[in-house]
């Protein structure tokens, strides 16, 4: 097991303890990998954090080999009195397959008699799905710029705030826990717009929010509007006389509001995990709060990342895990900058948007075509890891998370080769632990021991 | 219609050749009938001699050039204008008035007159020979008195009003070119200029539009204060493309007043067009665009959209110097690239990441190609573009640009290139070289042709060379 300066932290979802028995799952990262920490999906609706891996990925060497068509919710027992102030009650996942297991009540005993700590992990989502099905979740939902209700919820809808601040106090009052690790993964309107999706939020709150501040609403829809369908022309082909980035600049520079309104929503969503933070040590001054730092933010898109301050995190992190997952990262940040290429930097070519990004980013990678098949170097998880650390004073731990078994349909396999130069090169950045990413039920165990064979010739176990 | 070709000059010209003799080589060699006349000016480049080796006419002497007004003023239009144009003191000049003694020649040989006033983007030309000018200068972020004329200050439109009445209505000029080459504080500070204005007109006008000034000065001089640590040689942990970007974001007031400048801006063109038509509807109106608008940045080329000039001009100059753009634009990109660009490889030292190879900044070649792919442009490499400057496809590609965009609503005559000081290390314009920009132009879409930048600077055979591509292309 990790030395006990040394923090191992594993994602691992409830089904695994299902499928595989608490005994053995912690026999395994404990034995393999020398895990001292396990974060548990305690809600999701994600397959990938919390669910037996899609059969398109492939499954791992371990665990139950078929589907489970994961629907997802709260995989612990909420306790009605937490609840009160929130319309948002009936959320327990209701896959049969967890029926009688509570991912925090039954895991916490097993946790703590062999000396692993353990957190509940939720991760935000930036994409459109999956929909939360929730009873009156759309009541909490984003509005877009054209009035429709969209699927992700608001941030400053107070109903949301409250649902997450209830289920906060629920799982560190009820359970025996020893921290919350948050998932920072949304984005603001131009960035989705960016990605197909539809620019948020335009709801009663934040209309009233942009008004208190002196925000013209209208005027900040109608930018939006327009640089929809300028995306939208340009998606369809349509090439503008003055180039596509000096087309799309001159809507941003005519509707400043546009400016302001991500802003707005930037603060909006630094904010609640501010007042997350604040939840946490209201309960127990003990409990760790750690944020989890989306790839998107810290190593793919630049406007994200000048977004993020990572030297603010150290104000109310007590751990920060930035993802780093390095082989995916090839392949998902070639995909990240067709993105950007299909509409803002359409200019260009692929080559050269995936060279202008790693430029301004700091990376020093392969080049498009090779960068899927290589994924990226280890030299990167060293370099991202000490930048996060200097960024905030080395005052906060940096536990990088580790690409160890992540889906990465189209892209390299991650090797045990890879998975050892990553851990060791988290350290050599001045992590102070790492995050055995993305989820035990994906992760084959090869793999798993590979982690553990760097942690020994490290001496950190 | 005759085509227009016009050519601008200064009144130094007039006085060292005589204006007979000016006006026959004009229209002799160079086709011209059409006179843009710096007027009113302090740049010597647009008004006095050469500034860069002689060419073969005029007077071979450096001129101790100060600048000012080139006709004698009538004090009658100046009553509501605190500012009153002061005759250049520089002694050349003695009682030459551009208008009075140039005018009535030229129309007996049927040229035309126009004032050419070109504004400046520079901090070191400034208004110094007018009394009380300084009251109608811009004011930075940090609250210092700038240099460029505040475009929301009464006494400098005022001023510029009672100029332009003067101009038109008692010196018969037979229309206006006025030349847009301020900028906006954002630009202005990549450039190494002050933050402008925060001057209590341009603070007034933000309070009436909900701005909040405060956050929008705090907002210019974090970026003033962040240029001074990158020239300082901090670097940033982010990079420095992402670190400014951090500010604009953290800031949205900027892109608000950055709004405001360039609705000041393009509001007080709009009412130099109203008065021009005010005075006599059958005057010209024109603009001249600065080719870093045109061509060199993409925030500019965003802020001014040609589309929007068809609503009050009658004719357009966009300037398509293409040989001396060869050593600008490499200039330019050496000078933006590092403050935006200049990423990388000193932080990985900081951190001493030793088995990584060090990562390279963006070098100037990946800056010039980024901004190519992003002006669409087609040009030679760094190393070899101040020696080949631009290609005729630049001036016939961004004719077209002009003329798609503003349609048949507004002339487009292209300021073409026939002698312009580029700077140590460019290259000399040539008359093949005119002849090929000069036919680029047309193939282009372009009505008529500005030489250019000044009939001082210009070699006659560069001058003969445009007139007789002129006459085989049937315009003239």
């Amino acid at each position: 097991m990790a030395k006990e300066d040394n923090f191992v932290g594993i994602q691992i979802g409830t089904i695994s303890f299902i499928d595989e028995g608490l005994t053995k799952v912690f026999d395994t990262i404990q034995e393999k990998a020398g895990a001292n920490a396990i974060f548990v999906s305690a809600l999701s609706w994600s397959r990938g954090n919390a669910g037996r891996p899609d059969p398109s990925w492939g499954y791992a060497d371990h665990g139950v080999a078929k589907e489970d068509h994961l629907i997802g919710g709260a995989f612990f027992n909420p306790n009605p009195e937490y609840y009160k102030n929130t319309f948002l009650r009936e959320f327990k996942a209701p896959d049969k397959l967890y029926e009688g297991f509570d991912a925090l009540g039954d895991v916490a005993p097993e946790a703590h008699k062999r000396d692993v700590k353990l957190y509940a992990y939720y991760c935000e989502t930036a994409h459109k799905e999956p929909r939360v099905p929730v009873i009156n979740f759309p009541q909490i939902a984003e509005v877009d710029a054209y009035g429709r209700k969209a699927t992700r919820p608001c941030l400053l809808n107070p109903d949301y705030r409250s649902w997450t601040f209830s289920i906060f106090e629920d799982m560190i009052r009820s359970y025996d826990m020893d921290g919350i690790l948050w998932g920072i993964e949304r984005q603001s309107a131009l960035m989705n717009m960016i990605d197909g999706d539809v620019p948020t939020c335009f709801c009663e709150h934040c209309r009233t929010a942009a008004a208190r501040k002196g925000i013209d609403a209208e005027r900040a829809r109608e930018g939006y509007i327009k640089f929809d369908k300028f995306l939208q022309r340009v998606r369809a082909g349509e090439i503008p006389n003055d180039g596509v980035f000096v087309t799309g600049l001159r809507i941003i520079l005519d509707y400043p509001e546009i400016m302001h309104w991500e802003k707005m929503w930037n603060d909006a969503h630094k904010s609640l995990y501010r007042e997350l933070s604040g939840v946490v040590k209201f309960m127990d001054p003990k409990c760790e709060f750690g944020l989890g730092m989306w790839q998107e933010i810290n190593t793919f898109n630049p406007y994200l990342r000048a977004q993020y301050d990572f030297s603010e995190l150290a104000r109310y992190a007590d751990f920060v895990k930035p993802v780093l997952y390095h082989i995916p990262a090839g392949l998902r940040f070639v995909n990240f900058a067709k993105r950007w290429n299909n509409t803002i930097m359409k200019d260009l070519s692929l080559d050269e948007t995936v060279e202008f990004l790693k430029r301004v980013m700091q990376l020093n990678e392969a080049g498009a075509d090779e960068l899927p098949e290589t994924g990226f170097s280890a030299g990167y998880v060293q370099r991202q890891t000490a930048n996060l650390v200097n960024s905030m004073g080395g005052n906060v731990p940096v536990y990088p998370g580790i690409g160890v078994g992540v889906a990465n349909v189209g892209g390299k396999k991650i090797t045990p080769d890879d998975a050892k130069a990553a851990v060791k090169a988290a350290y050599e950045g001045g992590a102070k632990g790492i995050m055995i990413s993305r989820n035990y039920s994906e992760t084959q165990l090869d793999l798993l021991e590979a982690v553990g064979d760097a942690l020994r010739e490290l001496g950190k176990l | 219609m005759e085509d227009v070709v016009g050519i601008q000059i200064g009144a130094i010209s007039f006085i060292d050749e005589g204006v007979e003799k000016t006006l026959d080589v004009l229209q002799e060699k160079g086709g011209v009938n059409t006179l843009f006349v710096s007027a009113l000016s302090w740049s010597r480049g647009n008004a006095g001699r050469s500034c860069v080796g002689f060419p073969d006419h005029g007077v071979q002497e450096i001129d101790k050039f100060t600048g000012g007004a080139f006709w004698n003023p009538d004090p009658a239009f100046y009553g509501n204008s605190v500012l009153r144009p002061a005759k250049t003191p520089d002694p050349e000049y003695g009682n030459f008035d551009i208008f009075r003694d140039v005018i009535p020649t030229a129309r007996k040989r049927g040229m035309k007159v126009m004032p050419y006033y070109c504004e400046t983007p520079r901090s070191t030309i400034r208004h110094t020979s007018i009394p009380n000018a300084v009251q109608a200068a811009e004011i930075d972020a940090f609250g210092r008195t700038a240099a460029r004329p505040c475009n929301n200050n009464p006494l400098f439109r005022n001023w510029f009003f009672s100029m332009i009445e003067d101009w038109l209505k008692n010196c018969d000029a037979d229309g206006l070119l006025w030349g847009i080459e301020q900028q906006s504080g954002l630009k202005g500070l990549l450039c190494g200029e002050p933050a402008t204005c925060f001057c209590p007109f341009c603070c007034a006008k933000a309070e009436q539009l909900g701005i909040d000034v405060d956050r929008a000065r705090e907002g210019y001089k974090t970026l003033v204060n962040y240029r001074s640590r990158v020239n300082a040689g901090e670097h940033p942990i982010e990079g420095y493309f992402v670190g400014m970007l951090h500010i604009l974001l953290e800031y949205p007031e900027i892109f608000s007043w950055e709004k405001m400048w360039l609705d000041s801006h393009r509001g007080f063109h709009r009412d130099l067009a109203g008065l021009v038509k005010f005075i006599d509807p059958d005057k010209q109106m024109g603009f001249s665009i600065w080719q870093e608008i045109t061509t060199f940045s993409p925030y500019l080329r965003a802020q001014y959209d040609y589309d929007e000039f068809a609503e009050y001009s009658d004719f357009l100059k966009p300037i398509v110097y293409r040989i001396p753009a060869g050593i600008r634009f490499s200039r330019y990109i050496k000078y933006f690239q590092p403050l935006l660009f200049h990423g990388g490889a000193d932080e990985q030292k900081d951190i001493e990441m030793e088995e990584v190879a060090p990562l390279k900044d963006m070098s100037h070649e990946e800056a010039l190609n980024l901004f190519y792919r992003l002006l669409k442009l087609n040009e030679a490499p760094l190393d070899k573009l101040p020696a080949e400057g631009f290609s005729t496809d630049y001036i016939r590609n961004e004719v077209a640009r002009a003329c798609a965009a503003v349609g048949d609503k507004v002339k487009i005559y292209p300021g073409v290139d026939i002698g312009v000081a580029g700077g140590a290390g460019g290259k000399d314009t040539k008359p093949a070289d005119v002849q090929a920009s000069v036919r680029a132009a047309y193939d282009g879409g372009a009505s008529g042709v500005v030489l250019s930048r000044c009939y001082a600077e210009i070699m006659l055979e560069n001058l003969q060379a445009a007139g007789d591509t002129l006459r085989e292309l049937g315009r003239i």
